[in-house]
């Protein structure tokens, strides 16, 4: 008697569970139909998601400032928005980490979700992307004696990555189904980059595989810089985007217009210069394959 | 089925080379779980039956483990035993290790999760062997018996019944802990959730995925415990006898 009601108990807690799962979700998304523009010039505000770990391109730096590469583009976009509606726009901050960027973008808690994002078609599932305004790719970075020089060396080796990093998984198992690795290495995934870096530092693993532009800022962070050294040849292009809610076109043509006219003034060039130039935070001298796709960005008026 | 803007695609979980990679997870935290419980209970017996030990060393001793394991964060305790301790080894025989023992962070979970669950299986078998009443040792002392008959005939035949509904719930909360194995990359259901997430945008399939997994492992261990509890039981000795 008393085992057939425990177990009639439990039968309705699994019920009453799904159920709060259910409710929760309908809850959890808002549709906003109305335009983004609109929205920005109605309460004055811009919601935009920025990285706070990702030396240069969203960072808290010793004085505690929240700063990078893509708050100066963020600044580029308000002081535009400030422009076009005649009024002062205040730019609202938001932290994004690769886990929460995708899905805070397309939910509506921010507009704009500016950091080192690649542009891939299945992200563009989910999201939009604006033009792409910064080309890196993938590389290693390894021990300065290491004998890794390219990919074709990781052969038999262990090598670290970002966990949700899916464009660099998926070029790496290519390049091990192709025979460019061969035999095929051991991918190690973590969580964050700084851990995979603690691992590397440890000798747990012998590279980390990551973009060119984040292994610049992870070398540079590094106690002594010089002892890490970045090597191979791109293995794959990796084209970053900023990442625009879904169906808001007006917005992306607005975000748009802005990224060619600050390539046009040359003002891109002295931002790109200030994080990645000789003097920069993450020296990282510009490659004739990006110097030619902001080119081909500087449309005519 | 469409909730919103979300639209569900169940295939998630089977479709190639996702299914594959979630039936491997499971299996993970399957073996991970149980070789860390296997840890726990050795060691959580050892160290619970120290702290009833007449020498006030051994006492403290095992005093000592409990605080320091069940009062630090597990969290913690994992980037300890996989950041940290292998720094404690000379520097050689830490390339061994990982050159060796290539899924390090795997040995480095299942000792995590064992001892910090043993600090708590500890104090059940502790509270077990203190559940006892005092006139048992002495009736069984008095006659004749040696320390160890009075443990292995007397004492230890009540007081593990008495400890197995809470073992239960060690058992349970060491089986969900295992999640967080994921933070120093093991590739347990959990992580395989978010990695397949990662991939497909259907996170939510996949967690869902994840804790019918969990809640499935559960029932299965409350369903043996009970069964063991069934089978060993003495009528008349706890509760109300049902």
């Amino acid at each position: 008697m008393r085992r057939q009601q425990v177990r009639r108990q439990s039968v309705f807690s699994l019920l009453a569970a799904s159920l709060a799962v259910v409710v929760g979700l309908a809850l959890a998304g808002p549709a906003c139909a109305e335009g983004v523009l609109e929205k920005i010039e109605k309460t004055g505000k811009v919601n935009m998601g920025l990285r706070e770990g990702s030396v240069p391109f969203g960072y808290i730096n010793t004085k505690s400032e929240w700063v990078g590469f893509g708050i100066d583009i963020g600044q580029e976009i308000v002081d535009a928005l400030s422009a076009k509606f005649g009024k002062k726009i205040e730019m609202v901050k938001h932290p994004i980490n690769p886990k929460t960027r995708i899905p805070m973008v397309a939910n509506g808690t921010v507009d704009i979700g500016i950091g080192s994002t690649t542009i891939t078609l299945a992200r563009e599932d989910v999201v939009d992307f604006s033009l792409p305004y910064f080309l890196t790719g993938t590389l290693l970075l390894v021990p300065k004696d290491s004998p890794i020089a390219d990919f074709p060396d990781l052969a038999g080796k262990r090598v670290g990555m970002g966990s949700g990093s899916t464009a660099n998984i998926k070029g790496l198992d290519k390049a091990m189904e192709t025979g460019l690795i061969r035999p095929a290495c051991e991918k190690v995934l973590f969580e964050e980059h700084n851990k995979g870096f603690l691992a590397l530092q440890q000798g747990k693993i012998h590279a980390y595989f990551t973009d060119a532009s984040i292994l610049a800022g992870m070398k540079t962070k590094a106690e002594k810089p010089d002892d890490w050294k970045i090597v191979g040849q791109y293995l794959t292009y990796e084209p970053y985007g900023i990442i625009l809610p879904e169906g808001q076109g007006e917005w992306r043509d607005f975000v748009n217009a802005t990224l060619i006219r600050t390539i046009k003034s040359g003002r891109f060039e002295q931002t790109y210069n200030k994080w990645f130039g000789p003097e920069g935070e993450v020296p990282l001298p510009m490659s004739p394959e990006y110097k030619t796709l902001l080119q081909a960005l500087s449309y005519p008026d | 089925m469409e909730i919103f803007h979300y639209t569900f695609d169940w295939s998630v979980l089977w479709r190639s080379p996702y299914g594959g990679m979630l039936v491997k997870g499971i299996v993970t935290t399957l073996h991970l779980s149980l070789l860390a419980w296997v840890v726990a209970l050795t060691l959580g017996m050892v160290v619970g039956v120290a702290r009833v030990q007449p020498l006030r060393w051994v006492r403290f001793a095992g005093g000592a483990y409990v605080q320091v394991f069940r009062n630090t964060p597990f969290l913690v305790q994992l980037f300890f035993w996989y950041f940290a301790a292998p720094l404690l080894l000379p520097k050689q025989d830490q390339q061994w290790l990982y050159d060796n023992v290539p899924d390090y962070a795997y040995w480095a979970g299942v000792l995590a999760l064992g001892a910090y669950t043993a600090s708590r299986v500890a104090e059940q078998v502790r509270a077990g062997l203190l559940s006892i009443p005092p006139d048992q040792y002495r009736a069984a002392y008095a006659s004749g018996m040696t320390g160890f008959q009075v443990y292995r005939y007397v004492i230890a035949p009540f007081a593990l019944r008495i400890m197995l509904p809470p073992l239960t719930t060690e058992f349970l909360t060491c089986f969900k802990n295992s999640a967080l194995a994921m933070t120093i990359g093991v590739m347990e259901v959990t992580h395989t959730a978010y990695y397949i997430d990662s991939f497909t945008w259907h996170g939510l399939e996949t967690t869902s995925a994840a804790s019918a997994v969990y809640l499935c492992i559960a029932l299965c261990i409350i369903g043996l415990m009970a069964l063991t509890e069934k089978r060993v039981r003495i009528v008349g000795m706890m509760g109300r006898g049902r």
